[in-house]
């Protein structure tokens, strides 16, 4: 159906023809041109250094006007400054996120800085695939005085991504968020270093992904690679599993066991879940630490050993610390080098890299045609939060791809409990722009994911719009941008799920 | 007889990317406002299907903002007058046209 609803005439006010008269480009003279001074013995025409920039950007207002493009933006987008200048950014860059998606809320309260894919259309009407990255700037009094775009050709991106056997990974790690550069960039270089490793992060970010991946690229990689979790074991057992113990040491201690400090002799020894070591156990990590030395159980003989160590936390060791469950000076020790996994909800597109990967990965390994996601079903898991991070995310499209027949997945394809009550206040925005900033219209749909119980998607959706149109006693233009949408996309969903207003 | 114009909406202004958008709006020459003439919502946003609808209803006039070069050169092989990269309030755009000094690039 290519038309879904024909309606006569919109309301908007009758235009004389005489008033029909363009808007007139400022000419370039009058273009702004701001000093920068206090930076060179000189001061300098900031227009001018930016210029200079090969990388595309822009200046925007509050309210989302262009303040200023430097050459390569000009460049990129095909206008000339003065067409630019005071113009609605959406008209100059023409992004696929321009309208309900833009991530400018021109209240400063976005994050710092977003990055995100999409594509513009230029003046000369090409579509160019961009990475634009969005931070507001404030002023000296701390208030928001506008933003700072910039925009990334990722053309040549694209074209690699297609050559086989190039992907956007380290190891087994997949990521190309801002977040997950700089872990990459710095792995290198750490791990050519014999320093400890903290990593932290929330469970399922990758946090044993990482640790191997610097093992391997460390000169340690022909070396052995020894995990141990040290919760996964109860105290008594875990010194003896670390550090071995003599024959007769304990009941049972039958003969020597050399434990995986030992093990791990010229490689790295990976202690995830640190923050469960007992501290008995945390002292004799110290003294390792220190001294390169470890003590087995039962044994009056200390040994080298020749070990570099990983460790890897869910926790926030710095409160365990202040408890005191967990030894400062151990902190402090381990903290050489610190990498903090990113959870899956500020890592932007990188959730649409991992559902394809793990979509063509399980489609090959089940033998079977899924090529992606729908529509809806990708807007949905684009809007989950993942408390589980890569893993859950790993496990839903598992899920999806052995229940999917047809080569997309649907909404129903998704795994149930992603739509049970206390599961739906996860997505966090259902109507598809930005939450609007009133309190009343987040009560919408916050109040309707306490309640929806076990309603599928459409079900939620035709909820919500009663919701909204019984909150806004049945107007339409305040429910729809309560929902964050236009006035047609809440006619059109109100058609499709037979509410009469 | 009266040519028959489309333009590409977002709330009351021309929508900025042809292939984005959901909202259009359809009259006739000599139409000052938008009160006249038809709105016709699609399904989903599609440059492909807007490019049929086009076509289906005899449009002889597009007026929109961002539009890929394969879609203009299709439309144009049609015989069909595109203003693209036009930008601002669509009744000031629908009077230009009506006064017939609209052109690509023009902001209202």
């Amino acid at each position: 159906m290519l038309i879904k609803e024909r309606l006569a005439g919109k309301k908007s006010s009758v235009v004389p023809v005489s008033q029909a008269q363009p808007f007139a480009a400022e000419p370039v003279g009058c273009l702004p041109r701001p000093l920068l001074s206090g930076l060179f013995p000189d001061a300098v025409d900031i227009c001018s250094a930016l210029d200079v920039i090969p990388l595309p950007m822009a200046f925007l207002s509050t309210q989302k006007k262009v303040l200023f493009l430097n050459q390569a933006a000009l460049l990129l987008t095909g206008f000339s400054e003065e067409e630019v200048y005071h113009r609605p950014c959406m008209y100059v860059f023409r992004s696929r996120t321009c309208g309900a998606k833009c991530p400018i809320t021109g209240t400063g309260e976005e994050e710092l800085r977003k990055s995100f894919l999409t594509d513009i259309i230029t003046a000369e009407r090409r579509k160019i695939p961009v990475r634009v990255t969005l931070s507001p700037v404030q002023n000296a009094q701390g208030e928001l005085a506008g933003y700072i775009e910039t925009l990334e050709d990722v053309r040549l991106l694209h074209e690699l991504e297609h050559k086989q056997g190039w992907n956007e990974k380290i190891g087994d790690m997949l990521g190309h968020s801002h977040g997950m550069e700089r872990i990459f960039t710095m792995m290198s270089g750490i791990a050519q270093t014999d320093s400890s490793v903290l990593i932290t992060g929330e469970t399922g970010t990758g946090k044993d992904l990482l640790a191997e991946a610097i093992h391997n690229a460390s000169s340690r990689a022909k070396g052995p690679f020894v995990k141990v979790n040290c919760g996964a074991l109860p105290d008594q057992l875990l010194e003896s599993e670390l550090f071995g113990h003599c024959k007769g040491a304990f009941t049972g201690a039958t003969e020597n066991k050399p434990g995986r400090f030992r093990m791990a002799q010229g490689g790295t020894l990976f202690l995830t879940e640190i923050g469960d070591l007992p501290l008995a156990l945390q002292v004799k990590l110290l003294t390792f630490l220190d001294d390169k030395v470890i003590h087995p159980l039962g044994s009056t003989k200390s040994i080298n050993v020749d070990v570099r160590i990983i460790a890897a936390t869910h926790r926030d060791l710095r409160q365990m610390v202040r408890e005191g469950k967990f030894r400062e000076d151990l902190l402090y020790r381990l903290n050489v080098v610190r990498f903090h996994m990113p959870p899956l909800r500020e890592r932007g597109d990188d959730v649409q890299l991992f559902l394809n990967h793990f979509v063509h990965l399980f489609s090959e390994e089940f033998h079977k045609k899924v090529t992606g996601f729908s529509h809806d079903a990708l807007f949905f898991l684009e809007h989950y939060s993942f408390p589980g991070n890569v893993r859950e995310l790993r496990n839903i499209v598992e899920y999806c791809v052995n229940v999917c027949r047809n080569e997309r997945i649907e909404i129903e394809h998704l795994p149930h409990y992603l739509m049970e009550s206390g599961r739906t206040d996860d997505v966090q925005n259902m109507g598809g722009a930005a939450a609007p900033k009133v309190s009343e219209p987040q009560d919408v749909g916050a109040n309707l994911a306490v309640k929806s119980g076990n309603a599928n998607w459409a079900e939620l959706e035709r909820r919500m719009i009663l919701d909204a149109l019984l909150t806004y006693h049945g107007r339409k233009s305040k429910a729809a941008e309560a929902l964050g949408w236009s006035r047609s996309t809440l006619w059109r969903k109100m058609k499709e799920h037979g509410v009469d207003a | 007889m009266a040519k028959r114009l489309l333009i590409t909406l977002q709330a009351n202004n021309i929508a900025p990317r042809f292939d984005n958008t959901i909202e259009v709006w359809l009259g006739y020459e000599g139409m000052n406002s938008l009160d006249e003439g038809e709105l016709l919502i699609l399904p989903h946003a599609s440059a492909e299907e807007l490019c049929q609808v086009i076509v289906q209803e005899h449009v002889q006039s597009v007026i929109c903002c961002g539009i890929e070069e394969e879609f203009y050169a299709y439309l144009r092989w049609k015989h069909i007058e595109v203003f693209d990269s036009v930008q601002g309030s669509a009744v000031l755009a629908l009077a230009a046209w009506n006064k017939k000094i609209i052109a690509p690039r023009m902001v209202f």
